[in-house]
């Protein structure tokens, strides 16, 4: 239920991906879920497992094409839904089991594997099929002639060059969507979104650029909100979700990689069976009674 | 779809759900179903073995003692009807967890009982009250059904000080203590009053499901009208599951919790059902064990109601009554939906913990992989990890969930119902504790 809710979620970022990248982003969109359900298919055959529909390893397809620019070859993409499938999730033993996002993990795959091909940035062109080339905020300076309002607005509705799914309004609807069936905890969404803001404060960059740029949205209502790779108890959530939104902001700041999403999310997810183990619920009677209460 | 929420009590609180009342024999009133042709009796009461103590052939009276325990405290299970013993036979009881002797008995027809026991005087002491009790072999008709004798015994050695006469009714469809506080309020206040007698508490507390307006005036009313009723108090509690069970509401009243392993008792607090302080009310007028008890019939059956019916009678005689069930795919469950167990086949009979039979729609989808949502932990009330255990349960380790606290689990069901995966983590949880229950016994 969960899962369908979220794969449709999605369809709206990936729908906003097609509006302003057109037929490069169908391709990928179609390359990266079909790989990933053949590869999801080809895993659960060798593990000797029936057959059946699996929608995570749709929701890992689609997401790993938001976070996708959109002129990277197909074949690359290939590559990265078929690694995020059978080494990140199936490998460590299927769903519920993997210990990294299989989105983000063959995000970061694909940046360490063909970084120029990664960072090439095209100017939203819809289906005209132009490829011009634009710099995307996260890289390069932020030119004089737009003022910060267009900056956010460009941002906002997805007119800056950056991933397939950067159109940020579409990715909050679909949040929003995952907020009101409570697929998704308002705590660690909105923890995570402070946590970026005020990092970013602490710094002295512009806390709003760094909330719509980039993946930090899709973070906040997917990646850092995945049940499989986040703690399993609230309060274990809230320190994974400030931790991914400090590091985001720390690797943008004084990090090499422009967008610092991929990296604190599977950092983070790294951590996650130490916090696991660490913070738990206090079973009943077992909570420490104060001394000035007793 | 439930939604979730803490209960707060101070600086306490615990985790709650609410649930679909579906309350729908709240209007009916308590019918009494005719005597059944044969009941089968578990040897397996007060959730330890006993050995059956007739033979086959032999006729016994409505309750007259037909199985014994190795520990003379316990008192004996005991014939609900009159008749001829048929048979014993082997049973595998879904609460207890396994194969234990059942003794079939065949109906003569005539309900005749053995000679009652002199009922106590109206101002007799709390030894003698308590004497009864153990005598009558009366038993807890909550969820443990353990012999009341013995938890009065160790309430008073616990120096308790609150008594909680629990009419919470948290779970679904239930609507037999309801119809019980509203039809037979003085009797529950009069059962009460022996309770008060005997433990001599500082304070008496009915609990009543605040869902429950009618049931918490008629209450009040029985109260009032009797000698020193102001020291009984019929207090309102939030209705959410698994509000009614004895160690929350413990916490609730106590303002404390019961530490692991512990009883409420402990904390100072006797919790009893209003139905167990209805039979106590009931076995002094009559001196008798307790032959009967109030069940909801519920769900999917052409006509639901609450019923009043002999300790063994099948459930088949049930639905019989109820004009069987309605549509298909249904399962029959015995006790409330959240902690009942699906009936096996019609035959099973009504032990004194089961509250209800229920014909529900099958709903369940195929269990699909944990997805380490933590759902599970957000509903726990006894603050578990209830995914730690299944996956320890599951993995035949456990000591691993003896570690995770698995003995604080009273089993409410939370986390199965909120699973997404559709687990159903509590079955996980029992097998654990079973089997650790086995290998302890081993030692």
């Amino acid at each position: 239920m969960i899962m369908l809710i979220t794969l449709i979620t999605l369809l709206l970022p990936a729908a906003g991906g097609i509006i302003r990248y057109g037929n490069n982003a169908v391709a990928i969109i179609v390359v990266t879920t079909a790989s990933a359900m053949v590869a999801g298919m080809i895993c659960q055959k060798l593990r000797g497992q029936a057959l059946s529909f699996d929608a995570s390893t749709m929701i890992t397809g689609l997401l790993l094409a938001l976070v996708l620019p959109p002129t990277l070859p197909l074949w690359m993409a290939a590559i990265g839904a078929i690694f995020a499938i059978c080494i990140i999730k199936e490998a460590f033993g299927g769903l519920g089991q993997n210990i990294f996002n299989p989105a983000v993990g063959a995000q970061a795959f694909l940046l360490a594997s063909f970084a120029g091909p990664m960072s090439r940035w095209i100017e939203p062109s819809g289906f005209s099929g132009e490829l011009i080339t634009g710099i995307n905020p996260l890289v390069g300076e932020i030119g004089a002639e737009i003022s910060r309002i267009e900056l956010y607005q460009n941002l906002l509705f997805g007119n800056a060059p950056g991933f397939i799914g950067g159109g940020t309004i579409f990715v909050i609807i679909g949040g929003l969507v995952l907020l009101v069936f409570r697929a998704v905890d308002i705590k660690t969404t909105l923890s995570y979104l402070a946590a970026v803001a005020l990092t970013s404060l602490a710094f002295g960059a512009d806390p709003i650029f760094n909330l719509l740029a980039g993946g930090v949205m899709l973070a906040a209502f997917y990646f850092a909100c995945d049940p499989v790779t986040t703690p399993l108890y609230w309060k274990g959530r809230l320190i994974f979700a400030i931790g991914a939104g400090v590091l985001t902001v720390l690797i943008r700041q004084l990090g090499n990689a422009p967008d610092g999403v991929a990296y604190a999310i599977l950092i983070m997810n790294a951590v996650t069976p130490l916090i696991d183990r660490y913070v738990k619920p206090v079973p009943m009677g077992m909570r420490k009674v104060k001394r000035n209460e007793a | 779809m439930y939604s979730r929420f803490r209960v707060k009590i101070n600086s306490l609180s615990y985790n709650s759900i609410t649930l679909p009342g579906n309350k729908l024999t709240a209007s009916c009133p308590i019918e009494a179903i005719p005597l059944p042709e044969k009941i089968t009796v578990p040897m397996v009461c007060y959730g330890n073995e006993y050995n059956p103590i007739v033979k086959k052939g032999q006729t016994v009276l409505a309750g007259e003692g037909i199985g014994a325990s190795d520990n003379p405290v316990m008192p004996p299970v005991v014939s609900s009807i009159s008749g001829e013993v048929s048979g014993i036979i082997k049973y595998v009881d879904p609460f207890f967890g396994s194969l234990v002797s059942a003794v079939v008995i065949t109906s003569d027809g005539l309900g005749k009982t053995i000679e009652p026991e002199k009922s106590p005087a109206k101002n007799a002491s709390s030894r003698t009250l308590l004497d009864f009790i153990q005598k009558t072999g009366i038993y807890g008709l909550g969820g443990g059904g353990f012999p009341l004798y013995i938890k009065l015994l160790s309430a008073m050695n616990a120096r308790i000080n609150t008594l909680v006469i629990n009419g919470m009714e948290c779970e679904p469809y239930l609507t037999s203590d309801y119809r019980l506080m509203i039809e037979n309020a003085t009797e529950v206040i009069n059962g009460t009053r022996i309770l008060q007698k005997i433990l001599s508490p500082l304070q008496t507390i009915i609990a009543v499901n605040d869902q429950y307006p009618d049931a918490i005036t008629s209450l009040d009313r029985a109260r009032a009208s009797i000698e020193k009723g102001e020291d009984i108090t019929v207090t309102p509690f939030k209705s959410s599951y698994p509000s009614g069970a004895e160690e929350l509401l413990a916490k609730a009243i106590a303002k404390r919790e019961v530490p692991p392993g512990k009883l409420p008792q402990d904390i100072g607090v006797s919790v009893h059902s209003v139905a167990t302080v209805k039979s106590v009310n009931d076995a002094i007028m009559s001196g008798l064990p307790p032959l009967e008890r109030i069940i909801t019939a519920s769900g999917n059956l052409s006509r639901c109601s609450n019923l009043k019916v002999r300790i063994g009678t099948p459930v088949t005689d049930i639905l019989n009554f109820c004009g069987g069930t309605l549509g298909k795919n249904n399962r029959i469950i015995l006790g409330g939906p959240m902690t009942g167990r699906t009936a096996y086949n019609l035959d099973m009979p009504v032990t004194p913990t089961v509250s209800a039979v229920l014909a529900l729609k099958d709903s369940r989808t195929p269990e699909s992989e944990c997805i380490r949502c933590g759902k599970c932990i957000d509903v726990c009330p006894v603050g578990l990890s209830p995914v730690d255990i299944y996956y320890n349960s599951r993995a035949g380790k456990y000591e691993e969930c003896s570690r995770h606290g698995i003995d604080i689990c009273f089993e409410c069901g939370n986390c199965s119902y909120s699973c997404p995966s559709g687990i159903s983590l509590v079955q996980y949880i029992a097998i654990a504790k079973r089997e650790i229950k086995l290998r302890g016994s081993k030692d």
